[in-house]
């Protein structure tokens, strides 16, 4: 059995086929032992620089008001352990990302301030009960495509293969609503700071509404509405992602003001440049990876120890009640995310691969993906273009929602190598509304809500 | 003597020109936020005022036959190649004021002046007696004007569970799968149309240009595939056509509101009056449609809608020897779209069916002795966004065919200005304007993206075309060789400020060029092959 594990990690395409029914008995045993019951190794790291998990950070600090939306900083008067710069990232090298090694090689003045690590990850009872459950009875269809019998918690616990982690990534625990404003900037190559995006968005994850039928079906749904900039104001899109990837399509729609009509919009997807993004980034590179993944074959690597952002109260926070303007003069610097916004922590990883399967075209050749092995929240990515150089790379921030035992990562962060700019999106402007219940909750959505026709109705413009 | 029926005119004013086409594909690009603060959280306000300005001049010499022709003598002598046709500011302005996402108001007005027609006299004595545009034309032509577009209040009400959301007032609505124009959609006479402005003005948002008219319009999910929309107009307005005399104005005498004349035949020169507004029951329209979790995001929807046309038809009347623009009462629209996704291609089409729609007719028919009949029509488009290439960093792909049939003719046959019918009396043939059985016509937009060509700039070349294919639409609005043409650069600065530079032009078959004596082309837009312009735009938002 041993051997056979070993093999399938190594070769996820071969295992990926198999319909494989979750992990063995004794495997699953171990969630809550030597694993924690999401599957994160639980104990300290060798060198004590990654502690053992202790159940994460449940209690929120003193100055949080319940229902702002504001989610003040538990570290806030933490100090950084040390800091890597250009001097000495090469004793750091073998635990950052390339995409972060490249950044410290263009620019002599980039920083990663690195704090201790705090394992912040909670999450509450249901999750944790039905993420057991998933470990055995959760399985991947159509060659990794789709998910079948997973509900309510981490998909795979113990992952086999580079799709049981995209899965995990995409099914991580999130709250079942969300509701904020955010906008996107990026920087010219002149330094100009330029607003991409003001939007205001909700994302529902049926997957995770014990009282949602469709919670077997649908994975998520986003819907987000466009006040800026000028090209944009008005447009709202509405994107529906289905469990079964192998099988369904994702929906996109798209309503277009003036003519205040919805279309279709299925070019919304894979590599066409994404709107707001000022064609930086490409649809599918939406919260580091969105939609189906049947062009590159994902292979999981393995598990190393990685410098990610981690515990981002700052990052999220920083820009919450300020103008547009304030809020990107505060976040970003002329190349990199100003580095006193940023916090980095060391912490495990798994580490999936995609290439791109013959005969398929994107434009990216391989896609690199670093995800924390207590949330998936915090993640880095590294793509390459056709001719296996550096394209994009990026990260997205998290930050433990204390009072709702949820780990969130909105936001996301890219330097295109081609352009030379980078872009910064996700970052909230206003109170950040999660869940469905208790002081500053969203509010629900009917299922109806959730479609194209409402989407019409609502339009003003 | 008469004139032949080719030189009289009182086509249907049915339009499909390029500018009008690309407009409404043109991207809602519009002002940036402008958030009002309220100190209430309640309350989200917003004022966005968008400014243009557009400097235009003729690139093509007139055609020496077409300038001394009576209908377009003034229209195209006003200027010389190379002159300034449009050196024109516009200002549009709008409202909207949301409370808790769910109720509010909205407003919008658009304001304008234009040098170009600063000096507002107009060569064709045979049509402008005085030799001066009406105070119409001069209103919308140069200026310093402005007029109240959207003024509506709208909600969302919790009915049953269901969402039910509702506007009154001002507003407009248009159904149907169409991206190219509406004269052959289910959304045909949906509203007024501001054509005039259309073609005018190359950067005119959508949002200006389909008209606002008071009625109430509501959408409701019956369940959540299926949706019920409906509209009630309490009033109704013409579309507005490019005024005859000015640059683009299609034959001289065609004026919105008139106060010119029309030379029919030497000696007989009646009173062009414009608009004459009809008694019009009130329009509705109905829309059901099904969103199937089957289809996966595909649509299917069914439309019956009752109205009065937007699009005139000229009519002598013999008794008072004034001609005017009149309108058909009564249509009945029956249809059903289809929208869905093949092959990564976004795929709408529509097939319709009109009951005692208006047919083409230039023999200026008393009013209620038009030509009317039942015809189909149909349309298939594709959208398709290319992800990045060695050549452009995206590009978007977008073309529509359109296909019009005659069901039958159910009045006034004699009236129909067609091959079978009215024509071949006359000595005319297709080439005259003459309508066939049934129509094609293609229209297409190519447009590649670079992205960041210069720091902060996004660069982008949109290309647009279209023709009638194959003969002349029943209804008028498609006719073989007519058609028009652009091709644009144009750079978005900081997401903020755009700039384009295109050149704009039109394709009309001409018969015999020694006399001009038809065009194979409708009412508004005539003759408009040799008005080809360059037009420079600038736009910003605040």
């Amino acid at each position: 059995m041993k051997l056979f594990r070993t093999l399938c990690i190594a070769a996820s395409s071969v295992c990926a086929g198999l319909a494989f029914a979750g992990v063995s008995a004794d495997e699953a045993a171990q969630l809550g032992k030597s694993l924690t019951p999401f599957g994160a190794e639980a104990a300290a790291n060798k060198e004590g620089t990654i502690p053992a998990y202790t159940g994460g950070l449940t209690k929120a600090p003193a100055d949080h008001k319940p229902g702002s939306g504001i989610y003040t900083n538990p570290f806030k008067d933490e100090k950084p352990l040390f800091s890597i710069t250009a001097k000495n990232v090469a004793q750091y090298a073998d635990k950052l990302s390339e995409g972060q090694r490249a950044l410290f090689a263009k620019y002599p003045d980039y920083r990663m301030d690195i704090y201790p690590t705090h394992r912040t990850a909670a999450f509450t009872k249901e999750f944790l009960e039905n993420t057991v459950k998933n470990a055995t009875r959760a399985k991947t269809i159509g060659g990794g495509l789709g998910v079948e019998g997973a509900e309510l918690g981490l998909p795979f616990p113990i992952p086999k293969t580079g799709y049981e982690v995209m899965w995990n990534r995409m099914l991580r625990s999130n709250p079942d609503v969300a509701h904020f404003q955010a906008i996107c900037g990026y920087v010219d190559q002149q330094g100009n700071r330029i607003l991409s995006c003001d939007s205001n968005q909700r994302l529902e994850m049926p997957y995770f509404q014990a009282s949602n039928s469709d919670r077997k079906e649908r994975m998520l749904n986003i819907y987000y509405s466009l006040s800026g900039p000028a090209g944009l104001a008005g447009n709202q899109y509405l994107l529906k992602l289905p469990l079964d990837f192998a099988n369904e399509d994702m929906q996109v729609f798209q309503y277009i003001p003036g003519q205040r009509r919805v279309k279709r919009a299925p070019e919304l997807a894979y590599d066409t440049p994404m709107a707001g993004s000022a064609g930086m980034v490409v649809n599918d590179d939406l919260y580091l990876y969105n939609g189906r993944m049947d062009r590159f074959d994902f292979k999981l690597i393995g598990k190393k120890e990685m410098f990610i952002p981690y515990n981002n109260y700052r990052f999220n926070s920083v820009g919450q009640g300020k103008t547009n303007d304030e809020a990107m003069a505060a976040v970003l610097g002329d190349h990199f995310i100003k580095p006193e916004i940023m916090r980095w922590e060391l912490h495990r990883v798994w580490q999936v691969e995609a290439k791109l399967k013959d005969g398929k075209r994107h434009i990216y050749s391989k896609r690199v993906y670093y995800f924390d092995e207590d949330a998936y929240a915090s993640g880095m990515a590294d793509l390459y273009d056709n001719a296996g150089k550096l394209l994009l790379s990026g990260f997205s921030p998290s930050m433990q929602i204390y009072d709702r035992n949820v780990q969130i990562s909105y936001g996301y962060s890219f330097t295109n190598w081609s352009s030379g700019n980078y872009i910064v999106s996700g970052l909230p402007t206003g109170p950040l509304k999660v869940g469905l219940d208790g002081p500053g909750a969203a509010n629900a959505w009917k299922s109806s809500d959730w479609t194209p026709e409402s989407m019409a109705g609502r339009g003003v413009r | 003597m008469r004139r032949s029926l080719g030189d009289r005119l009182g086509q249907r004013a049915a339009v499909m020109p390029s500018a009008v086409l690309v407009v409404l594909v043109a991207m809602s690009d519009s002002a940036s936020a402008f958030s009002i603060d309220t100190g209430n959280e309640d309350w989200a306000v917003r004022w966005d005022n968008t400014v243009r300005y557009n400097l235009g001049a003729r690139a093509q010499e007139p055609n020496s036959v077409a300038l001394a022709h009576p209908f377009y003598a003034g229209g195209d002598g006003k200027f010389g190649r190379g002159d300034v046709v449009t050196n024109r500011f516009d200002l549009f302005s709008e409202f909207d004021a949301v409370y808790q996402k769910r109720f509010g108001l909205r407003l919008s007005a658009a304001g304008w002046y234009d040098q170009a027609y600063h000096d507002t006299s107009v060569n064709n004595p045979a049509v402008f007696p005085t030799g001066e545009y009406s105070s119409d034309t001069k209103r919308w032509y140069r200026g310093p004007s402005g007029e109240l577009l959207d003024a509506f209040v709208f909600g969302r009400f919790d009915v049953g569970g269901r969402s039910l959301d509702l506007r009154a007032g001002r507003h407009n609505l248009y159904w149907g799968e169409s991206l190219f124009g509406f004269t052959n959609s289910i959304a045909y006479s949906q509203g007024p149309v501001d054509i005039r402005k259309a073609v005018s003005i190359p950067g005119a948002e959508a949002k200006e240009l389909f008209k606002p008219v008071n009625q109430i319009s509501g959408q409701i999910n019956l369940t959540d595939e299926v949706a019920l929309a409906g509209q009630y107009q309490l009033e109704w307005k013409p579309s507005s056509l490019p005024d005859g005399g000015t640059y683009l104005g299609s034959k001289d005498f065609l004026t919105n509101r008139g106060g010119n004349l029309i030379p029919l035949a030497p000696g007989f020169s009646p009173a062009w009056v414009g608009s004459a507004k009809p008694d019009p029951k009130n329009a509705w329209g109905l829309r059901m449609s099904w969103t199937p979790d089957a289809m996966e995001g595909g649509n299917v929807a069914v439309y019956h809608r009752r109205f009065t046309d937007t699009l005139p038809y000229g009519s002598l009347n013999a008794a008072s020897s004034a001609v005017s623009l009149a309108y058909t009462e009564d249509i009945k629209l029956t249809g059903v779209s289809l929208s869905t996704v093949v092959a990564g291609f976004s795929v709408g089409s529509e097939l319709s069916y009109r009951q005692n729609m208006s047919l083409n007719t230039i023999v200026l028919p008393e009013q209620g002795s038009q030509p009317r009949g039942n015809t189909w029509h149909a349309l298939v488009n594709v959208v398709k966004a290319l992800p990045a290439s060695p050549l452009y960093g995206s590009a978007t792909f977008l073309a529509e065919l359109n296909y019009t049939r005659l069901g039958k003719v159910t009045a006034n046959p004699g009236a129909y200005t067609s091959v079978d019918y009215g024509c071949p009396a006359a000595g005319l043939v297709m080439e005259d304007s003459c309508s066939t059985r049934d129509a094609w016509n293609l229209a297409v937009k190519f447009e590649p993206v670079w992205y960041q060509a210069l720091p902060g700039v996004d660069l982008s070349m949109p290309l647009f075309y279209s023709v009638g294919l194959k003969g002349n639409s029943p209804t008028g609005d498609s006719f073989k060789g007519g058609g028009s043409y652009s091709l644009g650069l144009s750079a978005v600065v900081r997401e903020k400020y755009t700039v384009g530079l295109s050149y704009n032009g039109y394709s009309v078959k001409v018969k015999d060029k020694s006399t001009f004596a038809t065009t194979n082309q409708s009412g508004a837009s005539g003759y408009l092959g040799d008005r080809g312009w360059v037009s420079l735009t600038l736009k910003a938002t605040f």
